[in-house]
């Protein structure tokens, strides 16, 4: 809404000179191409700084208030959206994630997600472009399980061909508990910028 | 950052009243900001208090008492009085009680077919 109010007050400002141009030229009804060149400034003059300036000014205030609720401990459980083995996740702390294929980590690993798209609490959100800064959410995990699916059949038969072939197939499964979901500095931080160049994803 | 980085990446963010929820009730995201370095969207949305008057009460589950049991169990027990007994003397004596003729109680290879079982495993 500030934006609107200000735009609508910058162009206010100039239809004055509109006006008296057009009673100079003592022809109300042509359309002159001086007149034409004169709308031109009206949109450059449009103080771009001071509207984005308001923006950032809204954007810290809400930035500090989730982080003065995270300092005092009231933002409740999070929940993360985390990218895994080609596959999303909605995690909370407690949950128990189902990895199918192989996976190289073993029973009683301690691994951290880092692929975080999304982490949300009680009364904020944070959305990642595309994920969040690696080092903003912790989310941690722990390996307790690794075990084979239930028995599929791949059964093929060729009538009158004498052709049958049933194939039994049992895929790796690998449990994954979420031990923690943390936020670990402050939203606006600025720090660890240049760590993200050290990961590959 | 820049302002020209600012409008050039994405939309502006903020709550006006074109983005008012249109069924009438309160807006659920209060405000929404980027951070500084652009790289995450933060919104805030507080949690807000349902009064006592706008609830109503759980409705009451009423049990509704079936006399499944005593059918099940009647049928249970004419089943297994011909179970053991050979289906030939078996088919004799449920023509006569139910007064038809034999044909009805030849054993049939649809009924032998899985109708509407329950999942083995859970998570199928």
């Amino acid at each position: 809404m500030s934006f609107l109010a200000q735009t609508m007050r910058q162009m206010l400002r100039h239809v004055p000179n509109r006006s008296l141009l057009t009673a100079g030229a003592m022809r109300p009804l042509s359309i002159s191409p001086v007149i034409g060149q004169q709308n031109k400034p009206a949109t450059e003059s449009v103080d771009l700084s001071a509207i984005a300036k308001d923006q950032q000014k809204e954007c810290l205030s809400i930035c500090e208030r989730i982080n003065r609720q995270v300092q005092k401990s009231e933002q409740g459980r999070l929940f993360a959206v985390v990218h895994l083995c080609g596959k999303q996740f909605k995690v909370t702390p407690g949950d128990i994630i189902l990895v199918e294929g192989y996976w190289p980590p073993t029973i009683g690993d301690e691994i951290s997600l880092d692929k975080v798209l999304l982490a949300g609490a009680r009364d904020f959100t944070l959305v990642g472009r595309p994920i969040l800064e690696p080092g903003l959410i912790l989310v941690k995990a722990t390996v307790v399980e690794k075990t084979l699916s239930h028995t599929k059949t791949h059964f093929r038969k060729k009538r009158r061909k004498q052709y049958m072939r049933i194939n039994f197939q049992r895929s790796p499964h690998t449990m994954v508990r979420i031990n923690s979901i943390e936020l670990a500095r402050p939203v606006d931080g600025n720090g660890e910028g240049e760590s993200s160049s050290r990961r590959l994803f | 950052m820049s302002a020209a980085r600012l409008y050039g990446g994405f939309r502006l963010f903020s709550s006006s009243a074109v983005q008012r929820n249109a069924v009438g009730g309160k807006s659920l995201v209060e405000a929404v900001a980027v951070t500084k370095n652009g790289r995450t969207i933060v919104a805030w949305h507080p949690d807000t208090p349902v009064p006592y008057e706008n609830t109503l009460p759980l409705p009451e589950i009423s049990e509704i008492q079936s006399s499944a049991v005593v059918k099940e169990s009647a049928l249970k027990t004419a089943m297994r009085a011909f179970k053991s007994k050979h289906p030939e003397v078996a088919r004799q004596e449920l023509m006569q009680l139910t007064h038809t003729t034999k044909h009805r109680w030849f054993p049939r290879a649809r009924d032998r077919k899985a109708k509407q079982t329950p999942m083995d495993r859970p998570y199928l």
